[in-house]
């Protein structure tokens, strides 16, 4: 079995099995899944997104005419 | 079917299937025109190769590209893991999509609210597609014939599928080239 993840920046978007862009090894696959499992719930504040060192990050949500 | 030909001046002067060598005799030999090499058919002339894998989005998230693959797919496939949790669309049904690129044409019929029961419909300019759907509860035949997922996208080696993908649900893939 083979496993990779999907990342967009700094950020992991999602982790895959088959063919992905970046292969990961197990463990980190498995690591992140659990991560996942333990998503902490967005708020009004922002969204939270797990970062390629695997720590969960509050994201501010973009309002119109921001970058 | 040869998958590869080699041609010069108009003519084919070798062919390739999925494997093996040829050599071109032009020891000695001048050319007046170039050669010219045309893939013509992939999969191993003739033959359907299958991938499959997962992908699990760690937010919810509208599309799913899967890249990377050995060739560019003729059908695809993909369904949810967690069924009876209604972990497709967040209610309580899954869905089984097979996509069949090149299609002309599918009908849609009642799918009876049963599990089990499909759907056909036809939609999108470069593919048509089949999308049965499968009710694990059975009762929700009012949602007949409705269509669940919306765009999916092709291209060499790659296929794209656009819904809205739950975080923390693994979908499964199928591809046949």
């Amino acid at each position: 079995m083979r496993y990779f993840e999907y990342v967009d920046g700094d950020y992991i978007i999602a982790v895959g099995t088959g063919t992905g862009p970046k292969e990961i090894d197990k463990d980190r696959y498995y690591k992140i899944l659990e991560l996942i499992k333990e998503r902490p719930t967005d708020s009004k504040a922002g969204k939270y997104m797990l970062n390629t060192s695997l720590k969960w990050v509050l994201v501010p949500d973009e309002k119109d005419g921001e970058k | 079917m040869a998958d590869v030909t080699i041609n010069y001046e108009g003519n084919t002067i070798a062919t390739m299937s999925a494997s093996g060598t040829k050599t071109l005799l032009t020891e000695g030999k001048y050319c007046t025109d170039d050669i010219e090499v045309v893939y013509v058919s992939p999969g191993g002339g003739g033959g359907i190769t299958y991938e499959n894998g997962t992908f699990t989005p760690v937010s919810n998230t509208q599309i799913m590209t899967i890249s990377g693959l050995g060739g560019t797919p003729k059908f695809i496939r993909f369904c949810v893991d967690n069924v009876e949790s209604g972990g497709f669309d967040g209610t309580t049904k899954a869905l089984y999509g097979l996509y069949l690129l090149g299609a002309t044409a599918f009908r849609q019929t009642n799918n009876g609210g049963t599990a089990g029961g499909n759907s056909y419909w036809s939609g999108g300019s470069a593919w048509e597609s089949i999308t049965p759907t499968v009710y694990p509860n059975g009762t929700d035949a009012s949602e007949s014939g409705e269509i669940i997922a919306t765009t999916t996208g092709f291209s060499c080696h790659a296929f794209n599928a656009t819904y809205s993908f739950k975080s923390g649900y693994t979908y499964n893939w199928e591809v046949w080239y």
